[in-house]
C-alpha cells in the first residue's frame, strides 16, 4: 500500500470512503485490460454508493473482460485538504491509480448542485478543466444521469454527453475507444465520430448564438454532427443487464440495501416532475425477473432489505403478483421490503395489510399542493377525499406519523393555497383524533416538507418563472403564522439553493465561467448546507456579468429557443405547450393508462405505450 | 441453542473499517454463508452478535473474535469454510468452537507495534524509546467519556521490548484490556511523543494476542 495514503487514511474522518476493498468490489490486473473507466459520483461516498444507476454501470463495464470500471466520490474537506497537501491525485477506489491516467472519465449528474463537484473532482485528479485544454485522447470525460437533459452549464468542462439511458450507449462509446486507441486517432476525430452514435451529445460540436436580449438565436451543428440529438432508451427492461451483485459498504450508506427498478418512465405527468418526462416512454420490467433480481442480489449481498425503486411503486401494474412473489423468499430469509414512493389514490388496504407484515416505519405521502384548484394546475391529480381516506388506511393499520410533501411557489398560486397546506394538515390531525380504533396512547405527528418549485427543462412548466427569494420567503411565514397546531411540523427548504438550482436548470453555456468562477471561489460540495456558501455564487455572476434572474425569474416566451432545445428526450415541445396552457386553465389531464395525450415519446419504442 | 465463537484475523485495508461497520459486516456474511444464527425475537428481529473485545478504528489483528448462538449444529470447520467463502478482503477466521472464557475474563492484550520517528535513525528511535520507557514514573493523560483523567502507565506495561529489525523499530508490549481497563498502544505512544517532544511519523499496531488474567490465550 502506498505508504503516504496508508498516513493520510489514518487522519480522516471515516477513511472506509477512500480504501475500498469492499465485499464485490471488482479488482482486475491493469496489464489485462485495454479500457479503464472511472465513475465519479460527485458527492460524498455515503451519497453515490446509494445511487442505482452507478451499481448498474459498474457491473456492465466489469463484466467485460477487457474494460475496469473503478468508482470515485468526491471526498470530504478533510481528506481533500490532505490529498492536496501531499500532492495525491485523486484515484480510482479499487486500483488507488490515477484517474488522470484512465481512458475515460465518467460523471453522474444527479443534480445542478454538485457541478462545481464536478470541477473540483476533475482538478484534484490533475485533469486540465476545459475540454478545449486537453490534448491527448485519453482521458476523455464524459457525463450523463437526468441533468445532461440540459448540460450547457458544463459545456465546456465536458468532452460528450450521453443523453438518456446508458446500458447500450455506453459500451458502444468505450468500443469506439478501443478502435480510437488501436487506430491512433486524434480526440477531435474521436469526439467526431461519437457524436454519430444516437444519444452523444458533443456540446463542441455546435455553435451557440445570441439575440440582443440575451436569450439564444440558434444552436448550430458543425462537422456532421446531428441538429437534434436524440436520447437512448431501453426498449425491453426485461433483456436489460440488471447487476447480480452490488457493491457492499462497510460504513453506512444513505441506501444500504438491495434494489430493484419496477419500471422506467411514469404515468402520471405532474406538470413540475422532470423525472416524469425524460425517463418517458413507461415501461414495466417482468414481477418474475424482478423477484429473481432480487433474490440474486440478496443472496449476493447479504443484504436483509430490498426496495422497490421506481417514480411511483403504486403504478406498478404487477404489484400485488410481485409482493405475492417476493415475500415467497423474504420472510423466510428474513428480508424487509421497503415501497417508497406510493402514491395516494391508489394506497390498497391489501397492499397496506403486505407491508405492514414487514416493518413498519413512517409513512410519506406527495399531495405537492394544498387546494384542489392548485393540485389541478400541477396535473397531481389527487383529491383531498383520497388524501384522507389514505391516512385514515394508515392510521387503522397503526402509523401515527404521516410525513406530506408540498411545494410551494408554484405557477398560479395564491395565499388561500398556501394556507390550504395547512389546512389540508389540519384534517389528517382531526381525522386522527376521530377515529375509534386510532392506536392507543399515542399522539398524531404531520410533518409538512415544503421543497421550492424549480422549473426544469422538458416539463410544462420550463416556461415558468420561479419565485423571488422575496416571495418564498413571504409565503413561509404566512404558513408557519397560519399554522395553530402543535401536532404539525412544518420544515422548509433553503430558497437560495433553489434559485441557483432554477438557474442551472434551464441555463446556458454563459454560465459556464459562473460554475468554474463559484470554484475558484471554494465551492465544492454546494448540496451540503454546511458548506454551502451563496455569497461565492453570487460573487461569480457579479463577476461575469450574469443576472440569475434572466435564468430562474423569466417568463420565456413559447416560442423562444431555450439551450436543450437541440436536445430530443422524446417528449414533444408542442406537447409541453399544451400542457402549460391547460395548467394556466386549471384544466388536468388524465394519466397514460386513462388516455394517451400524445407527448410523442413513444416514437422511442415505435408503438403504443399500453 | 449452541453458542459458539468464531476467531478471524483483520489486516490490510479491513483496518478501516470500524467497529461498528464490523457488526454489519458480519451480520451480512453470515447470511450469505447461511449460517443458522439465533435471531432476537423482538420488534426488529436481527441477528445476535457479540464482540468480546472492541478493536480500534486503524489497527490490525491476529486474534479477533465474534460470539453469536445457533439454532441448529454446524461444524466448527464448515463454519470456518463458509465465511471465508463470503468475508471481504482483509477479514479471515480461523478457527470456530464453543466459547471457553466469559467477556469479562479477558485482561490482557499483547500488541506488536511497528513506528517510524521523524528524522530518526531506527537504531535511534530505540534508545530514545528505551530511555523513555525505563523511567521509573510514567503518566498519561487518559480520556474517557467522563473526561480527561490522569493514570499512571508504568505499572501496566508488561513484557515491553523494544528491538530493531530490517530497518525498522518494533515495539511489542501486553496492556490491559477488558472491561475493567482499557489501555491502547496509541496512548502510550502519544505520551512518549507528546513528553519527549518527537514526532511519530508512522505507526501501525497489530494485536497478536488476547488474554486472561492468568495469561492464557483467551478461548
Amino acid at each position: 500500500m502506498n505508504p503516504e495514503l496508508e498516513k493520510i487514511f489514518m487522519k480522516v474522518q471515516k477513511p472506509g470512503r477512500y480504501t475500498g476493498g469492499e465485499l464485490n468490489s471488482v479488482v482486475k490486473d491493469p496489464a489485462k485490460v485495454d479500457f479503464r473507466f472511472a465513475f465519479c459520483f460527485p458527492d460524498l461516498y455515503e451519497v453515490g454508493m446509494s445511487h442505482l444507476g452507478m451499481k448498474i454501470l459498474y457491473s456492465l463495464y466489469n463484466r467485460e473482460e477487457n474494460m475496469w470500471c473503478e468508482r470515485v466520490f468526491a471526498p470530504d474537506t478533510d481528506m481533500e485538504a490532505l490529498m492536496r497537501k501531499n500532492h495525491i491525485p485523486l484515484f480510482g477506489l479499487e486500483s488507488r491509480d490515477p484517474i488522470k491516467d484512465f481512458d475515460m472519465v465518467g460523471f453522474t449528474l444527479q443534480y445542478e448542485m454538485s457541478y462545481t463537484a464536478v470541477l473540483n473532482m476533475l482538478d484534484l485528479a490533475g485533469i486540465p478543466l476545459h475540454s478545449a485544454q486537453r490534448t491527448s485522447l485519453a482521458p476523455m470525460v464524459v457525463a450523463g444521469g437526468p441533468c445532461a437533459c440540459n448540460p450547457e452549464p458544463l459545456a465546456d468542462f465536458i468532452d460528450l454527453f450521453v443523453l438518456g439511458e446508458g446500458e447500450e450507449v455506453n459500451l458502444e462509446l468505450a468500443r469506439l475507444f478501443l478502435q480510437a486507441k488501436r487506430e491512433g486517432w486524434e480526440r477531435a476525430e474521436y469526439l467526431r465520430r461519437a457524436a454519430q452514435i444516437e444519444g452523444v451529445y458533443v456540446p463542441s460540436l455546435y455553435d451557440v448564438a445570441y439575440q440582443e436580449d440575451g436569450t439564444i438565436r440558434a444552436v448550430t451543428p458543425r462537422e456532421g454532427a446531428p441538429a437534434v440529438v436524440k436520447k437512448r432508451i431501453i426498449k425491453n427492461l426485461d433483456k436489460v443487464f440488471f447487476p447480480e451483485s452490488f457493491v457492499v459498504p462497510f460504513l453506512e450508506t444513505v441506501h444500504d440495501r438491495a434494489v430493484i427498478e419496477l419500471f422506467r418512465g411514469c404515468i402520471r405527468g405532474c406538470r413540475f416532475c422532470q423525472a416524469g418526462f425524460i425517463y418517458r416512454p413507461f415501461r414495466e420490467k417482468n414481477a418474475q425477473t424482478l423477484s429473481q433480481n432480487g433474490h440474486a442480489l440478496c443472496e449476493s449481498t447479504g443484504y436483509d432489505e430490498i426496495s422497490l425503486s421506481s417514480l411511483s411503486t403504486s403504478d406498478y401494474s404487477q404489484l400485488e403478483d410481485l409482493l405475492e412473489e417476493l415475500l415467497l423468499w423474504t420472510e423466510k430469509e428474513k428480508v424487509n421490503l421497503s415501497l417508497p414512493s406510493l402514491r395516494i389514490d391508489n394506497f390498497s388496504p391489501g397492499l397496506m395489510e403486505k407491508i405492514t407484515r414487514v416493518r413498519k416505519s413512517g409513512l410519506t405521502f406527495a399531495p405537492e399542493a394544498g387546494t384542489q384548484r392548485l393540485r389541478d394546475v400541477i396535473n397531481k391529480n389527487v383529491t383531498e377525499k383520497e388524501v384522507l381516506s389514505t391516512c385514515r388506511t394508515a392510521f387503522e393499520g397503526g402509523y401515527t406519523s404521516v410525513k406530506l410533501y408540498f411545494m410551494m411557489g408554484l405557477p398560479t398560486e395564491t395565499k388561500k393555497d398556501i394556507e390550504g397546506v395547512v389546512d389540508l394538515a389540519q384534517k389528517v390531525v382531526d381525522l386522527f383524533y376521530s377515529l375509534p380504533d386510532k392506536p392507543k396512547g399515542k399522539g398524531v405527528n404531520v410533518t409538512i416538507s415544503l421543497a421550492c418549485f424549480v422549473p426544469k427543462p422538458f416539463t410544462p412548466f420550463q416556461f415558468e418563472p420561479q419565485d423571488t427569494e422575496e416571495m418564498l420567503r413571504e409565503k413561509q411565514r404566512h404558513m408557519i403564522s397560519y399554522n395553530r397546531s402543535k401536532k404539525i411540523r412544518i420544515n422548509y427548504h433553503e430558497s437560495k439553493t433553489s434559485f441557483l438550482e432554477a438557474v442551472l436548470a434551464r441555463g446556458d453555456r454563459r454560465l459556464c465561467a459562473v460554475v468554474e468562477d463559484a470554484w475558484k471561489n471554494g465551492c465544492k460540495l454546494d448540496g451540503w448546507t454546511e458548506h454551502f456558501n451563496y455569497d461565492a455564487w453570487m460573487s461569480a455572476f457579479a463577476k461575469n456579468g450574469i443576472d440569475g434572474a434572466f435564468y430562474a425569474s423569466r417568463t420565456r416566451p413559447y416560442d423562444e429557443v431555450t439551450p436543450w432545445d437541440h436536445l430530443d428526450f422524446g417528449v414533444s415541445k408542442g406537447f409541453l405547450v399544451r400542457e402549460n396552457q391547460k395548467a394556466h386553465e386549471d384544466a388536468p389531464t388524465p394519466n397514460c393508462r386513462e388516455k394517451c395525450s400524445g407527448c410523442g415519446a413513444n416514437c422511442l419504442i415505435g408503438r403504443s405505450c399500453f | 441453542m449452541e453458542p459458539m465463537r468464531v476467531f478471524y484475523e483483520k489486516t490490510g485495508t479491513a483496518k478501516y473499517i470500524s467497529h461498528l461497520d464490523i457488526n454489519r459486516c458480519f451480520q451480512r456474511a453470515m447470511k450469505r454463508a447461511a449460517i443458522p444464527l439465533w435471531f432476537t425475537e423482538g420488534f426488529n428481529p436481527h441477528a445476535y452478535l457479540t464482540f468480546p473485545l472492541p478493536l480500534a478504528l486503524g489497527y490490525e489483528s491476529l486474534c479477533e473474535c465474534v460470539d453469536f448462538r445457533l439454532v441448529e449444529p454446524v461444524e466448527p470447520g464448515e463454519i470456518v469454510r463458509r465465511l471465508n467463502a463470503v468475508l471481504p478482503m482483509g477479514l479471515k477466521t480461523v478457527r470456530a468452537a464453543a466459547p471457553v472464557y466469559k467477556a469479562a475474563d479477558i485482561a490482557l492484550a499483547a500488541y506488536e507495534v511497528r513506528l517510524e520517528l521523524a528524522d530518526t535513525h531506527p537504531g535511534r528511535a530505540k534508545q530514545i524509546l528505551d530511555a523513555f520507557f525505563a523511567q521509573p514514573q510514567i503518566l498519561a493523560m487518559k480520556r474517557s467519556k467522563k473526561g480527561e483523567k490522569e493514570i499512571s502507565l508504568k505499572e501496566h506495561l508488561h513484557e515491553l521490548s523494544i528491538c530493531v529489525k530490517d530497518g525498522q523499530t518494533f515495539l511489542t508490549v501486553w496492556l490491559p484490556a477488558g472491561n475493567e481497563q482499557n489501555i491502547n498502544p496509541t496512548l502510550v505512544l502519544d505520551t512518549f511523543a507528546r513528553q519527549t517532544g518527537m514526532l511519530i511519523d508512522r505507526l501501525e499496531v497489530k494485536k497478536t494476542a488476547v488474554l486472561t488474567k492468568d495469561g492464557k490465550n483467551f478461548a
